[in-house]
């Protein structure tokens, strides 16, 4: 096992890039644009941001990742006379499924704020910067960063599925390497551990956070 | 003056008020009476337009305001919930002083606020969260909040329920104060000798017939 990492590190280690880059720019995209999304949801109850939740969150218990992936490399962009690689269709695919998971947890978060809670905000109503970051911001965050990281990890989870439109992900960096060397109980176990040693920490702190919560 | 007309509320089928209407001047205390779950929580979140009412108006001076209407920041009638609903993650002082974070008169609203918490013996328990504090202390620390907002018209829910009798006194004392000073009280509470010392008039809400008005001796 040390042999084929020690050979092909190089290999791995552009694969592993490719396998962080599609689930970064993923979680990305999720933080920056599925926060507001559930946030503003809840603010505005009456707004389409609802429709669109509720709509994302049955597509996302019925159609696999995979499918959206396919999907946009293949009909989307035949359709739309567009040509976009398989990384950044893996990425941008990601990316919707991603925004509508975390838009759909902060959502919830929000809807299940206690009612007197909410109560008291339309009492005594504060400045929404301060609202956000010091007041409803961190309780909202503490109960819902259990199911975010949980979210994330099969966000980086589903990256290997890039490998299905032949992103040069670490799967597909592995296949090739064991298509060469035939050595896929090493290789294979190999990918695992580098799965591993980045998503148990990351594990360990959504245990935690549910733990404390509970 | 304050007060409410043409209230009617239903809810679950069940009418709690109908064509309900009362008013109070400035300086009055008001106790509202009447067993578990006959409507008083809900009147008062009806006077603090948090609640819609299926018709009627909210009356303070010369303005109106339908009962259905959503809460405008200046609304002068501020409710204590019954149940204290602070932020667990907050201290105590930071739960008093969210709303006036970043307000031009923060400073000021600051000092009221130790005022309160110093009359009503809260200093110690200012940096403490609310997860950790008594059920007592979080009580007081959300009267502290009502009362550091200075609205014209206090609406409370309850406001002794975790109290002990010396903790209570403080209270009642606070409130008379309040009153001195021209703000118009509405109480709903099952302490009779409570609401007796703060109340000048009385209404008993009833679950089969029509609220009844009750004029302190």
């Amino acid at each position: 096992m040390l042999h084929i990492l020690i050979t092909y590190w190089p290999a791995l280690l552009s694969g592993l890039a490719v396998t962080l880059g599609i689930a970064g720019c993923a979680v990305c995209c999720g933080i920056v644009l599925g926060i507001p999304l559930g946030w503003f949801a809840k603010e505005n109850p009456n707004t389409s941001l609802v429709s669109i939740l509720d709509i994302g969150k049955w597509f996302l218990s019925s159609v696999p990742a995979l499918m959206f992936i396919l999907w946009f490399y293949y009909p989307l962009q035949a359709i739309l006379n567009m040509d976009i690689g398989p990384f950044w269709s893996a990425a941008i695919a990601l990316a919707f499924v991603n925004i509508l998971m975390v838009g759909q947890i902060v959502y919830a978060a929000r809807c299940n704020l206690p009612a007197g809670l909410y109560e008291t905000m339309r009492l005594h109503p504060c400045n929404a910067w301060h609202r956000l970051t010091k007041v409803e911001g961190p309780y909202i965050l503490k109960h819902a960063l259990s199911a975010f990281i949980n979210s994330q990890i099969s966000i980086l989870h589903a990256t290997l599925l890039a490998s299905f439109i032949g992103a040069e992900d670490l799967l597909k960096i592995g296949s090739q390497i064991n298509s060469a060397v035939y050595r896929p109980i090493e290789i294979y176990t190999i990918l695992a551990l580098i799965f591993a040693v980045i998503c148990l920490p990351l594990t360990y702190i959504a245990q935690r956070y549910h733990e404390s919560r509970s | 003056m304050f007060g409410c007309a043409g209230i009617t509320k239903s809810f679950n089928g069940r009418t709690l008020l109908n064509d309900f209407s009362f008013k109070l001047e400035a300086g009055e205390g008001l106790g509202l009476l009447g067993p578990s779950g006959v409507g008083k929580s809900t009147l008062l979140k009806i006077l603090a337009l948090l609640e819609p009412a299926d018709s009627g108006n909210i009356v303070f001076n010369q303005c109106h305001w339908p009962a259905r209407a959503a809460r405008p920041a200046d609304f002068p009638a501020n409710l204590m919930l019954q149940h204290c609903a602070l932020w667990p993650h907050l201290t105590l002082e930071e739960n008093i002083m969210f709303p006036f974070i970043g307000h031009a008169d923060e400073a000021q609203y600051r000092t009221r606020a130790l005022h309160f918490a110093k009359q009503l013996d809260l200093e110690n328990a200012l940096p403490r969260k609310a997860i950790l504090t008594s059920g007592g202390e979080n009580q007081r620390a959300s009267l502290v909040r009502l009362l550091s907002a200075d609205p014209e018209v206090l609406l409370l829910d309850e406001p002794t329920s975790h109290l002990d009798e010396a903790r209570a006194a403080k209270v009642l004392l606070l409130l008379q104060e309040q009153k001195e000073n021209g703000k118009a009280i509405i109480l709903s509470t099952h302490d009779r000798a409570f609401s007796k010392n703060l109340c000048d008039n009385f209404i008993t809400l009833h679950e089969e017939h029509a609220p009844t008005f009750i004029k302190k001796a």
